[in-house]
């Protein structure tokens, strides 16, 4: 019981990292980013190679962890730079089907640099086992990645709220016109903010990597998580997005234990509960103001 | 008066265009090889998924990246009709009627939000019709519907590979024609006024909504029909063709020919087609360059492969500059229609 519990609110954790990023683009630049899977799916595979595939001490993990964050938000600003903002006066669609160009690229290139064969990771030395407690059995990893999300948010808060720079991403968000107009630099903020949210998703893959056997295809699977979580959590609501990020992880646990059958459709039981009750997802503020952050 | 005479020659060079269309459909079996034939049917299969997504991209506005979902109920709904014996047309019609009805439920769900919401939601109702279909077992799980001969229409045996491609043929310029005949009435006008200035469209009266989810509908009975098409063609159906990937490619269809102009979709899907065959037979991982080549179409070609003898035209006159804006040229061509 306690063991599903954790190891859903683990995976909702992982989900969180990468969907947090995703939320941030879309409530900042106001851009549904294909692109976000991509560079979920980079991030793993520099994490993979950095380590070698092999096991390290918990410390040059979490090191190498970063520095595949790091790697992931170069190409990131260096894509918002070069391929998106050309874009940002074009329509919506345009800019939907943008990056989902960008996103079948990147697959290919992670196919034709590491092959289409599974590729596997093993846990860092020290996380790999369990720790009992009483008849209750936590995998170590599962804790850590609970912790990891747990610190991503209050970092993200922190970030938002409680620097200067998090003020002038509130107002572009909110108004981006008459934050051009107070002297905020709109494309610095633009930049910095895809920098972080891809720095998140590097991190969500490098994380990912041990969990999971590594192929091209986790881009498109790894996107559906996210865009299930920014409808169930409500647009550009980063606390939104935890609670759904969370709530789906610990359905799908439970479905999976207790009714397998049902476990696939974890995703879409939410999302149509939701769409009934509150179209506007959990934190969001409703029609007209879709976009928030919070 | 020059409205009148360019009137007449846009029908006479529509009514040779088709007469090469039906010469070419009669004579290609004769030409071809078995595997050219097939690429073919592939292509026509193509068109009309791709003009069909038109409706809803180029004429109404709607961003959906659900379509998959409709060409995949349209499948799966033909080849079980096939499987219970039914006569080809009555699967095909089936077909469209399922996509048709999953249209509807999907409109109910997805109008409950707009915008990029509304794009997200399409995909997720897609996505979610896949998972339906792996874990049912009556719609054969991850491996999907094989073993349903389609049989005879009329009495005539329609397993000839040369007959299959007359009979798709003439059922999706059918389908097509009834997509131009939608486009050029009435109809097709109010979406486009809908699309360009919603506000302004219900201030005079008109039933936003009702529009909006006909236009889907209808979309998606063509999508299905495409599916119900690719179920006969390829005689057996996966649950990959529900994957939301797949809903992304018609899309690409649209943005390689061009979304302003009728036969855009048609061209770009004829084009992704030739891409797909030729760039996967190259390497495995084309999707790379497919990536790249799409971009750049976006980029330096927003109205299509379509737009690129106007674009050209523009900068040999000019001697370079911008070309024509979109916006400007959408203008003109929804002009020309209202004459």
């Amino acid at each position: 019981m306690i063991t599903t519990l954790l190891t859903g609110l683990a995976a909702g954790s992982l989900i969180f990292v990468v969907s947090s990023g995703l939320t941030l683009v879309l409530g900042v630049l106001r851009i549904v980013n294909f692109a976000h899977g991509g560079l979920f799916l980079i991030g793993a595979y520099f994490a993979y190679q950095f380590q070698g595939g092999a096991a390290h001490n918990p410390a040059s993990f979490a090191l190498l962890v970063v520095a595949a964050g790091l790697a992931t938000a170069v190409i990131g600003v260096l894509v918002e730079r070069f391929l998106l903002r050309p874009f940002y006066d074009h329509s919506a669609e345009s800019m939907l089907l943008a990056t989902y160009a960008v996103l079948l690229t990147m697959q290919g290139a992670v196919q034709m640099i590491w092959g289409s064969s599974q590729h596997t990771q093993p846990r860092p030395e020290g996380l790999g086992g369990a720790l009992t407690l009483g008849d209750t059995v936590i995998p170590r990893y599962d804790l850590m990645l609970i912790v990891v999300g747990l610190l991503i948010f209050g970092g993200l808060q922190w970030l938002i709220y409680g620097t200067g720079f998090g003020r002038q991403v509130i107002a572009v968000a909110e108004d981006r016109y008459m934050a051009s107009l107070l002297g905020i630099d709109i494309s610095r903020i633009f930049m910095a903010t895809f920098a972080v949210a891809i720095f998140l998703a590097g991190v969500g893959g490098a994380l990912a990597a041990p969990t999971l056997s590594m192929t091209p295809n986790l881009a498109t699977t790894f996107i559906l998580y996210s865009f299930a979580v920014v409808i169930i959590g409500g647009f550009g609501s980063i606390s939104g997005s935890l609670i759904a990020s969370l709530l789906l992880g610990v359905l799908a646990s439970f479905l999976g234990t207790h009714a397998p059958e049902l476990a696939d459709f974890a995703l879409y039981l939410p999302m149509l509960l939701i769409l009934f009750f509150r179209p506007e997802g959990l934190r969001g503020r409703g029609a007209g103001r879709e976009v928030v952050i919070a | 008066m020059r409205a009148l005479l360019g009137k007449a020659v846009a029908a006479r060079r529509a009514l040779a265009l088709a007469a090469l269309g039906v010469l070419f459909v009669v004579v290609y079996p004769q030409l071809a090889t078995a595997g050219q034939l097939s690429f073919a049917n592939t292509v026509v299969i193509a068109v009309v998924f791709a003009t069909s997504t038109n409706l809803l991209f180029g004429q109404a506005g709607i961003p959906s990246f659900g379509q998959a979902g409709f060409f995949g109920a349209g499948a799966y709904a033909a080849a079980l009709a096939a499987h219970e014996g039914l006569p080809v047309i009555l699967c095909l019609l089936i077909g469209i009627l399922a996509g048709a009805l999953v249209g509807v439920v999907a409109a109910a769900v997805a109008w409950r939000s707009a915008g990029l919401a509304f794009s997200m939601l399409t995909l997720a109702f897609a996505q979610s019709l896949y998972t339906i279909a792996i874990r049912t077992d009556a719609l054969g799980g991850y491996n999907g519907l094989a073993g349903f001969p389609f049989s005879r229409v009329l009495g005539i045996e329609l397993s000839d590979p040369g007959y299959v491609w007359y009979f798709v043929a003439v059922f999706a310029a059918v389908i097509v024609a009834g997509f131009w005949q939608v486009s050029r009435s009435p109809f097709g006008q109010i979406l486009r006024a809908l699309r360009d200035d919603p506000v302004r469209t219900l201030f005079l009266g008109i039933n936003v909504r009702a529009y909006r989810t006909l236009a889907f509908v209808l979309a998606a009975a063509g999508a299905g029909a495409a599916g119900a098409l690719s179920a006969y063609v390829n005689q057996v159906v996966t649950p990959d063709s529900l994957y939301w990937t797949a809903s992304a490619v018609p899309v690409m269809m649209l943005v390689l020919g061009g979304m302003g102009h009728f036969a855009g979709p048609a061209i770009g899907a004829l084009l992704y087609a030739v891409l797909e065959h030729y760039l996967s037979a190259w390497t495995t991982s084309y999707i790379f360059f497919l990536g790249i080549l799409v971009y750049l179409v976006l980029a330096l070609l927003p109205d299509g492969v379509v737009s690129l003898p106007r674009t050209v035209r523009y900068w040999i006159r000019r001697g370079g500059g911008d070309p024509p804006k979109p916006d400007e040229v959408e203008l003109r061509e929804t002009e020309g229609a209202a004459r």
